[in-house]
């Protein structure tokens, strides 16, 4: 076979053979893109876990402390007044002894109903089995109980049919951030709360009417590190916060989360 | 003796000896394919004994094209079982029978059926093309470098694209007798590939069912 035939049927086979071969290479391609891309989600996967852990956490220890303040600053001193009342009780003088028992009876009703009001809050914890709607009901309840805020709480009826155990713990998370953020920093007396779902989209509006701040000026630490936590969090569900605020103005903030 | 050991003889030769590796493959679809390149294999040795004798080997060819027709449209129906796709290959089939029998009954059996064998080839390559989309869009990651599937495939998509372009480039080749022998060379070039490949495709099917026993 003479060398310019060599050379053709090389030709030829090689043109006829490129399709093939760039097909077989983009599927190469295509398929570690594919590995990276599942990589990536497992990666994914496994930080979002992390966070819910840590978020579960969270909101455990933040019921904690405001168990333990209350046990401390408020049922504690209960008690110890009902106590020292009862022990001051002189049998003698009846009339007395019946106003301090009567006094008495008094401050541990008023223990048991601050004590119910800790179990509803230790309940709003519970998160699956109460759901989100009554688990920020309770956080209210709690926050109300204070008498420093006048709070307007409003939840459509489609939340509690479509439920999202993972999520609604980030959004009770959010929640309690955005409540300590208020009670912390703003010297709010009214706050505002809209929980809607609608569209496969929840949303959360809280707004309140205290001092307000620039955005940009938020420092990294205290309300800063809030307001960062909070978008963050927002967007490891696949959401987005959005925080308006000035000074003098009050804060709102609207965390929308693609739910269920 | 030394005739009947031409290039594509050896290399189906080298490929059904490998094939045997699938001796106890659990899928009899696979293991099929020892007996299909045993068939290939006798019609190829057969067709050059024939030719030596003076006569027209076309007929052997034809009749093998009926093997290839179901036993490449069976390892296809496998292979798209998994992705709950293996109707399609009905398509292919009922194509190949009514191509075959219209030039059966046109031109006899000893006449080559270029026909059916074309057209055939474009399904192949339909099929093949196919494989690959699916493969594309499994959401499962699959590791291609050691699929014996996916190099059955991609041997057999280098054959049949290769035979396709060669029959529709044909006549940029010149005249008929330097078409024959441009297109043997490059028949053997394509039939070194296929049969390389699926002599991988088969070596990597032993190497599953030899990890499968380990991790069992």
């Amino acid at each position: 076979m003479a060398n310019s035939e060599v050379q053709r049927i090389l030709l030829i086979t090689a043109i006829f053979l490129i399709a093939p071969v760039f097909i077989v290479i983009y599927i190469f391609n295509y398929n570690n893109r594919k590995k990276r891309h599942i990589l990536e989600k497992q990666q994914m996967q496994l930080s979002f876990e992390s966070e819910l852990a840590k978020t579960q956490l969270e909101v455990q220890e933040q019921t904690m402390q405001t168990i333990g303040a209350e046990l401390h600053d408020n049922i504690g001193q209960l008690l110890s007044l009902t106590s020292l009342t009862l022990s001051s009780v002189e049998l003698n003088n009846k009339a007395k002894a019946r106003q301090k028992i009567d006094d008495s009876i008094d401050l541990t009703l008023r223990s048991i109903k601050e004590m119910r009001l800790l179990g509803h809050l230790l309940q709003g914890d519970q998160l699956v089995a109460v759901g989100l709607v009554e688990a920020i009901r309770q956080l209210v309840s709690w926050m109300e109980r204070s008498g420093r805020f006048e709070i307007v709480y409003t939840a459509g009826d489609e939340i509690a049919a479509n439920r999202n155990a993972d999520k609604d713990l980030i959004i009770f998370r959010i929640t309690q951030e955005i409540f300590n953020n208020i009670i912390k920093h703003a010297a709010a007396t009214e706050i505002t709360i809209d929980l809607d779902y609608a569209g496969g989209l929840l949303e959360l509006r809280i707004a309140d009417n205290g001092v307000g701040f620039v955005a940009d000026e938020a420092p990294l630490v205290g309300h800063g590190m809030g307001i960062q936590n909070i978008r963050k969090r927002a967007g490891i569900i696949g959401g987005e916060a959005v925080i308006s605020s000035d000074k003098g103005a009050g804060t709102q903030i609207i965390v929308s989360i693609p739910y269920p | 003796m030394p005739h009947y050991f031409t290039v594509s003889t050896v290399s189906e030769l080298v490929c059904l000896l490998v094939s045997f590796c699938l001796v106890n493959d659990r899928s009899l679809v696979w293991r099929s394919l020892i007996l299909y390149m045993l068939i290939t294999c006798l019609a190829e040795f057969s067709g050059v004994y024939i030719e030596r004798t003076g006569s027209s080997n076309h007929w052997v060819y034809n009749i093998l094209v009926i093997f290839d027709a179901g036993f490449m449209s069976l390892m296809f129906a496998h292979l798209f079982k998994r992705y709950e796709k293996s109707r399609f290959i009905i398509v292919g089939l009922i194509l190949f029978i009514a191509l075959y029998t219209y030039q059966l009954t046109t031109q006899g059996l000893f006449e080559y059926d270029n026909l059916t064998f074309a057209s055939m080839s474009v399904v192949y390559v339909v099929y093949c093309l196919y494989y690959y989309l699916l493969l594309i869009r499994d959401e499962d990651y699959a590791n291609i470098r050691y699929s014996p599937a996916f190099w059955w495939v991609t041997g057999a998509v280098f054959f049949y694209f290769g035979n396709t372009a060669c029959n529709l480039f044909a006549y940029q080749f010149g005249d008929y007798k330097t078409y024959q022998r441009l297109s043997y060379t490059i028949f053997k070039i394509l039939n070194v590939l296929q049969y390389g490949l699926w002599s991988y495709s088969f070596i990597c099917k032993r190497w599953l069912i030899a990890k499968s026993n380990v991790s069992y």
